[in-house]
């Protein structure tokens, strides 16, 4: 990180490329570098025009420095300020070494930990970080703490990536010409990367938030006379019905949603929206049955957490610990728009 | 603890007494001193005759040892056999010291635990360690423990007291004549279900950690459709009755609520619905579901608060909120039919399994 003169100078290059970045420093908060308002009376504008935005595949690390490969779509002298900004601002203040320090954690966590959270579909270490090419592999996953889809592109974003998260921040706003984040704040600026779960946020960028939604695990199970696999994962669109179908004679369900803190009926609404019209299984016992299994999951991964030390041992039982109260928020449910969909539905 | 000889002569005196005590020796097992058949192929066989038993209120502390105060209703001679018996195997083996280590484990946790445990009515120490006289507390803590509640009344059962506590062994068995025993073939030690509790109530009554498979809700508030709520925690009660739900003048009184169950899941929600029938300003499924979330949040910060505690009883603890946790989610499914049954239903005699 350089001095506030330099930030400076850098912020007048990027406007000079289009960009806006007002009423803005960087400077350490309570999450790591972040960025604050100068003057919190005034509003902070910060803009990346569609231009300036670089394709996760057009980057590559060159002695050391993240630069962009095929500079000919990019303003001139672009590329150049997009090295100087990761040198000093991103991948080089703290970027490499954070990402770093987490992946070498979670490697040396204990055996059963690991297979643990394997089974999971959390953690693989053999996918995630081979160590075949460990300064590709960690640009790669710093990348993936960094970037976001923009007209079905996955995009990095200069000076917005800097922005640190928090789940009950505003999202980016993606509706003009590139993305922005504004509006007055009182202390550092945050904004909601995305919709995730407690434990997949820290696993994906390495860091607990209490996020209020919870999506499943992954598992297998027995439903009835049926086989289930549920296929965890977060991250969709959460107040859409899950994806339920047969498949080979087994019921796979795809991404449920299990609680919502703000919306506490809407978990077993979708679930059982998604499952109208499929014979043989009993939606509300089936929606119990896989809070149990992912209850019992963590439940699970906590005893085998007992007594590992490190920082990511602490975060991964904190992880475990806001997903457990994230899958605790769902009760009830909205008897308006089932029965909206049940009279929509062909059968009906 | 005595050697085998000083056993069997103990053993001896008590059957002299009217009491049997077959096939059985005491030593160290996974569970501390516990009871084990000398011969596993023959039936074990513990009988403590009403006679015998005596009224945890009847006993006190003389110079240190565990004795009956008035000893006017037993036969001669058993008041010494009981005293040399608490000494050698019971208070004076390795009771007194195990209950001392865990109350004090409990008074030393930091002050934001131990303000958890009150809050949730699993902790109170005002009720706990009511005596000034603390080995006198100790001795109360420790009888509670080891006692059969029977009518009001808390019973010492000499020899059958120390046989271990295990979720998935039988109950006690209780004979015509009002007296206790325990029977039968066992290949390792021999076991017994004290009672009905759950794994946090079971930890906080008997200072062990058993992977209990069911769990009753803890004491929360919460707010049902507009509507206050005060759930009444505790455990220990029969299963298999509904709970108790009163509509009180200003809130919703709930006592108990049976939330989990491993060997029947459908039980707990089914349970609760028959529960509620008749109250109108209930939705008895949103509420099942609220409770269970108050007590999941609860646990949650409990188990932040213990967070770097680093203590034997701290962890102690943390196994009995994982262990409650894990209770807690054994719930999925309804019985249709018992929630039209009035909850008509008895404690089976022999440990639970889930009907096919």
């Amino acid at each position: 990180m350089g001095s506030a003169a330099d930030w400076h100078a850098f912020l007048d290059e990027f406007r000079a490329f289009g960009g806006k970045a007002e009423n803005v420093m960087q400077r350490k908060g309570a999450f790591g570098l972040g960025l604050f308002p100068i003057d919190p009376s005034k509003p902070v504008d910060l803009l990346v025009p569609d231009k300036l935005l670089v394709e996760i595949d057009n980057v590559e690390l060159r002695d050391g420095d993240v630069v962009i490969k095929d500079e000919t779509a990019f303003p001139e002298g672009y590329p150049d300020w997009f090295r100087r900004y990761q040198a000093h601002y991103s991948w080089g203040a703290e970027g490499r070494e954070n990402t770093l320090a987490f992946e070498e954690e979670l490697k040396a966590l204990p055996n059963n930990v690991q297979t643990l959270m394997k089974r999971l579909g959390l953690y693989n270490a053999d996918k995630r970080f081979p160590g075949q090419e460990p300064e590709q592999e960690l640009l790669q996953r710093f990348i993936q703490t960094r970037c976001i889809n923009r007209k079905e592109r996955r995009v990095i974003m200069p000076m917005i990536d800097l922005l640190n998260h928090a789940p009950a921040a505003k999202p980016y706003d993606m509706s003009g010409e590139g993305i922005a984040v504004n509006g007055l704040y009182d202390g550092e600026v945050l904004v909601k990367y995305s919709v995730s779960d407690p434990i997949r946020r820290l696993i994906a960028y390495g860091f607990n938030a209490p996020e209020p939604v919870a999506f499943s695990l992954f598992f297998r199970l027995q439903h009835q006379d049926l086989q289930v696999i549920v296929q965890g994962a977060g991250g969709r669109q959460p107040l859409q019905p899950c994806k339920v179908e047969l498949k080979e004679g087994r019921l796979v369900v795809q991404q449920p949603l299990l609680g919502a803190s703000k919306t506490p009926k809407m978990p077993r609404t979708l679930f059982l929206q998604a499952c109208q019209g499929i014979e043989g299984v009993e939606a509300n016992e089936l929606f119990e049955q896989i809070q149990q299994r992912n209850t019992l999951a963590l439940v699970n991964l906590l005893r085998e957490l007992q007594g590992v030390e490190g920082d990511v041992a602490s975060k991964l039982r904190n992880g475990c610990l806001d997903q457990l109260a994230a899958l605790s928020h769902q009760f009830g449910k909205r008897d308006d728009l089932l029965e909206k969909k049940l009279a929509a539905s062909p059968a009906a | 603890m005595a050697n085998a000889a000083a056993w069997h002569t103990l053993l001896e005196e008590f059957r002299a007494f009217g009491g049997r005590a077959e096939n059985v020796t005491q030593r160290e097992g996974p569970y501390g001193l516990g009871l084990f058949p000398i011969d596993p192929a023959k039936p074990v066989e513990l009988v403590v005759p009403k006679a015998l038993l005596v009224p945890a209120d009847n006993v006190v502390l003389d110079d240190g040892d565990a004795i009956i105060q008035d000893d006017s209703a037993f036969p001669r001679g058993y008041a010494d056999w009981f005293r040399r018996y608490q000494a050698d195997y019971s208070w004076g083996a390795e009771g007194e010291a195990s209950v001392t280590r865990f109350e004090t484990g409990l008074r030393q946790l930091p002050e934001h635990v131990r303000h958890a445990l009150q809050q949730l009515n699993l902790y109170r120490p005002e009720q706990r360690l009511p005596r000034e006289d603390m080995r006198d507390n100790m001795l109360r803590r420790f009888l509670n423990s080891r006692c059969l509640g029977r009518q009001g009344r808390l019973l010492v059962m000499p020899i059958v007291e120390l046989v271990n506590h295990s979720p998935a062994a039988n109950n006690w068995e209780t004979h015509p004549d009002g007296g206790v025993a325990v029977s039968g073939i066992h290949n390792g030690e021999v076991m017994v279900k004290y009672s009905n509790a759950d794994p946090l109530r079971r930890l906080m009554g008997y200072g062990f950690n058993a992977p209990e498979p069911m769990a009753f809700s803890m004491r929360v508030r919460l707010q049902h459709r507009g509507q206050p709520v005060l759930v009444q925690g505790g455990g220990g009660r029969h299963w298999f009755q509904p709970t108790g739900i009163e509509q009180q003048e200003d809130r919703l009184l709930v006592q108990q609520p049976l939330l989990g169950f491993r060997q029947r899941p459908k039980l707990p929600r089914s349970l609760f619905f028959v529960a509620c029938k008749g109250l109108d300003t209930v939705e008895p499924a949103e509420l099942f579901d609220q409770i269970q979330q108050a007590n999941t949040l609860a646990l949650v910060h409990l188990l932040r608060q213990l967070e770097g505690v680093v203590a034997e009883t701290a962890g102690q603890l943390r196994n009995g909120c994982l262990d409650q946790l894990d209770a807690l989610s054994h719930h999925a499914g309804q019985r249709q039919g018992l929630t039209n049954a009035e909850g008509a239903m008895s404690e089976p005699r022999h440990p639970l399994r889930e009907p096919p």
